[in-house]
């Protein structure tokens, strides 16, 4: 009895049972599973194949944009260091600018000397002139010698052999003596007419050439002047470029940082598409003929969890698309703005030595105050050789005039030693007065013309160890500022040579980045091309969960293994949060009808970049 | 001396923007694609750093942390994973088998250039 109702019972459970694992309308959803189920594989097959292409070239794109960005900012910070500080030293511009100032001053205070020079040419012309007017006083104290002389030769001739021998001998030394007064007016004098000559050409050379380079050195002052205002206007533009340039390199730096977290996306919609392609295979296997209602409660979970992946990866996609595309955008106008501040007219423009002619103006100046140091090195040599000779004239001069006062004192003190002897009636004495009185004639003349010999030879010996000095001072400026002249134009020259190159490379790889990023920006359409895929996608996925939605409220319990294998496929916290949302609302509707996207903001996005670094 | 660095991920992208951050920062990069690439190429080389991806074909990144760390010339380097994964059972794995640390992808240039910069400063005790 109890063993026949036994019986009964289990076979009652049985048939239960089997009812229970009957689903009503099983071949329904059974059908939309194996209809739609590989076609939404293939679809996201599709997207993933197409994405991850996309995304490589974007990839390779964006070191190139990176390296042409940051040799944008090593081309502006070339254009920048023309006028940068050099570890206190000032810019290379104002330190050529400080070493022309100095030439410039070295020849200015060459200007004095070459002035105290002229003053001793026309005091040594003066000098000559009086020297030369003495010439008539001479002759008129000299010429009654002639008279003297013919008077000797006439008493010679009456006087007895003795006297007339003494008369004759002193004839001789008269004629010596007008012979020597006549070289020294036929030579001495007439070299003195060309020393007078020579030193009026060097007096007038000089009016001629130190206006001249006074001229020429105010210009330069007033060139260097204006570049080193201009480099002023420069100093503080720069500050401005600089704080424009960090300010550029740090957004193109933030952007591109952003763009290789954008593009990070890749990786993990490919994880996220692995995970949803395994759990379509799961659904594909789970949904047979002979699906159990369990199963299909199984299979509408996963369709509901799937389509909210499905709109997950929509979302990192169209994410990754607006970062790809405003990113680059962002890069085109920074670079753009960087160019601005390097080329356009205004006062960016003054930074760019290359145009506005800055270092072409210092280089110019250093030329010129090289040439202009050279010039007065070689005028106070030229003067040097041409003075030179006359101290000798003048000290020639000195001796002749010496002599000649002195023969004249000594014949005129014979004769009157001789008259003092011999002379009584003979009219000696008359011509030995007469002579002694011609000697202090000379005497007088002599002594006026040898002070201003004196003074003449003095002043063209201070003319010539002026012109000595100026000549050394000169040259030992050469010498010291030669290398400093050569290093410092050197440096400008590369300066010039280099800020040309920079401007050029900078509109090429401005244009370069520009092309490159507008590329990317006009063919980067993930999320455009991937949109209608994805969405048809859902679409069928939405189709499986609302033709299993009577299964929802099958007890989870007949599927917990599977359901815990699939939740350990969800490594991503992104992955975890969607299913633990829809696992944890059996009952609520599948997460969007087809067509109507739910907002992306409202889905659990990427896990935030950078937030969990883990050292062990 | 520059710094070598080899990283290795499945995915092109991943390893560009891998190379392109520490290149950027001073690094040399050598790339492979899958843990039996690395091996082959650390057979016989050091390097400074290997920052691995888990999830790759043919040998995960948690097997790689343990042959590499089964080669006696790197012993010691350290090695990051890089991964999307934030799970803490594979963590513990990770670290188990000789990891020196774990970034959970997507990185911030920035962030891996500093974790980077502080491993490669102070290399890791040998694995017991």
């Amino acid at each position: 009895m109890l063993a026949r109702t036994a019986a009964r019972l289990i076979g009652r459970l049985r048939t239960l049972r089997a009812s229970a694992r009957r689903p009503r309308a099983r071949s329904g959803p059974i059908r939309t599973t194996a209809a739609t189920l590989p076609s939404a594989a293939a679809r996201i097959v599709r997207v993933r194949e197409e994405t991850a292409r996309q995304f490589a070239e974007v990839g390779d794109r964006i070191a190139e944009v990176s390296d042409l960005c940051l040799s944008l900012v090593r081309e502006t910070e070339v254009l920048l260091s023309a006028t940068g500080d050099r570890g206190g030293r000032g810019s290379p511009v104002q330190e050529t600018a400080g070493i022309v100032e100095s030439t410039l001053g070295y020849i200015e205070s060459c200007h004095p000397k070459f002035e105290v020079v002229l003053e001793h040419l026309r005091h040594c012309d003066r000098q000559i002139d009086d020297i030369l007017r003495l010439q008539s006083e001479w002759a008129r104290v000299v010429a009654p010698l002639k008279h003297i002389r013919t008077l000797c030769r006439i008493e010679a001739a009456v006087l007895p052999a003795e006297m007339a021998a003494m008369f004759l001998a002193l004839t001789s030394e008269i004629e010596q003596i007008e012979d020597k007064v006549g070289a020294v007016f036929a030579e001495r004098f007439a070299l003195l007419h060309s020393m007078q000559e020579t030193l009026r050409q060097l007096a007038r050379h000089l009016e001629t050439v130190l206006p001249e380079q006074r001229a020429q050195s105010r210009d330069k002052r007033s060139q260097i002047g204006r570049a080193l205002r201009t480099v002023e206007e420069q100093l503080a533009g720069r500050r401005a470029q600089d704080a424009a340039l960090a300010a550029a390199t740090r957004a193109i730096s933030d952007t591109v940082g952003q763009l290789v977290v954008a593009l990070q996306s890749d990786d993990i919609v490919a994880q996220k598409s692995a995970h949803l392609s395994e759990a379509l295979a799961e659904m594909t296997a789970a949904a047979t003929p002979a699906a159990t209602p369990a199963d299909l409660g199984h299979v509408h979970r996963l369709a509901r969890i799937q389509s909210a992946q499905l709109v997950a990866i929509e979302t990192d996609l169209a994410q990754a698309q607006d970062v790809v595309s405003s990113g680059f955008t962002r890069i085109i106008s920074d670079v753009a703005q960087m160019g601005d501040k390097f080329h356009l007219a205004g006062d960016g423009a003054r930074a760019t030595p290359a145009r506005d002619g800055t270092v072409q103006v210092l280089l110019d100046a250093l030329g010129e105050s090289e040439r202009l140091v050279q010039a007065t090195v070689r005028e106070a040599t030229a003067g040097f050789a041409r003075l030179n000779p006359l101290g000798e004239m003048t000290a020639a001069l000195t001796a002749a005039m010496s002599e000649l006062a002195v023969s004249m004192h000594l014949i005129a003190l014979n004769a009157q030693i001789q008259a003092i002897q011999h002379g009584r009636r003979t009219g000696l004495e008359v011509l030995a007065a007469r002579m002694a009185e011609i000697s202090r004639g000379i005497s007088t003349v002599s002594h006026q013309a040898l002070g201003a010999l004196d003074d003449l030879s003095g002043r063209v010996r201070a003319t010539i160890t002026e012109f000595g000095r100026l000549c050394t001072d000169g040259e030992q400026h050469i010498r010291t500022r030669e290398v400093e002249w050569r290093d410092r134009a050197a440096d400008l020259r590369s300066l010039r040579d280099s800020s040309a190159r920079a401007m050029a490379a900078l509109g090429e790889k401005s244009a370069a980045v520009a092309t490159v990023s507008r590329r990317i920006v006009e063919g980067f359409r993930v999320h455009a091309s991937a949109h209608e895929e994805l969405g048809a996608a859902r679409t069928e996925l939405d189709r499986i969960a609302a033709a299993t939605s009577t299964y929802a409220g099958v007890p989870a319990a007949a599927d917990t293994g599977i359901a815990t294998a699939h939740a350990r496929r969800y490594t991503m916290a992104s992955e975890r949060a969607i299913h633990e949302a829809v696992a944890a609302t059996p009952g609520s509707p599948a997460p969007a009808p087809a067509g109507t996207a739910p907002e992306p903001k409202a889905l659990p996005s990427l896990s935030p970049a950078g937030a969990a670094v883990d050292f062990f | 001396m520059t710094k070598i660095v080899m990283t290795v991920d499945d995915a092109a992208t991943m390893r560009k923007m891998v190379g392109f951050t520490l290149r950027g920062g001073g690094y040399d990069v050598l790339e492979a694609c899958d843990g039996n690439d690395a091996l082959a190429q650390l057979a016989q080389r050091r390097v400074d750093l290997v920052i691995t991806d888990v999830n790759m074909p043919g040998m995960n990144g948690i097997d790689l942390v343990r042959h590499l760390r089964a080669l006696p010339h790197l012993r010691t380097t350290p090695i990051l994973l890089l991964t999307t994964e934030s799970d803490a059972e594979a963590k513990n794995r990770a670290r188990q088998a000789g990891a020196t640390g774990w970034i959970v992808k997507p990185f911030v240039p920035g962030q891996l250039l500093a974790a980077v910069a502080r491993v490669v400063q102070s290399p890791v005790a040998p694995v017991a």
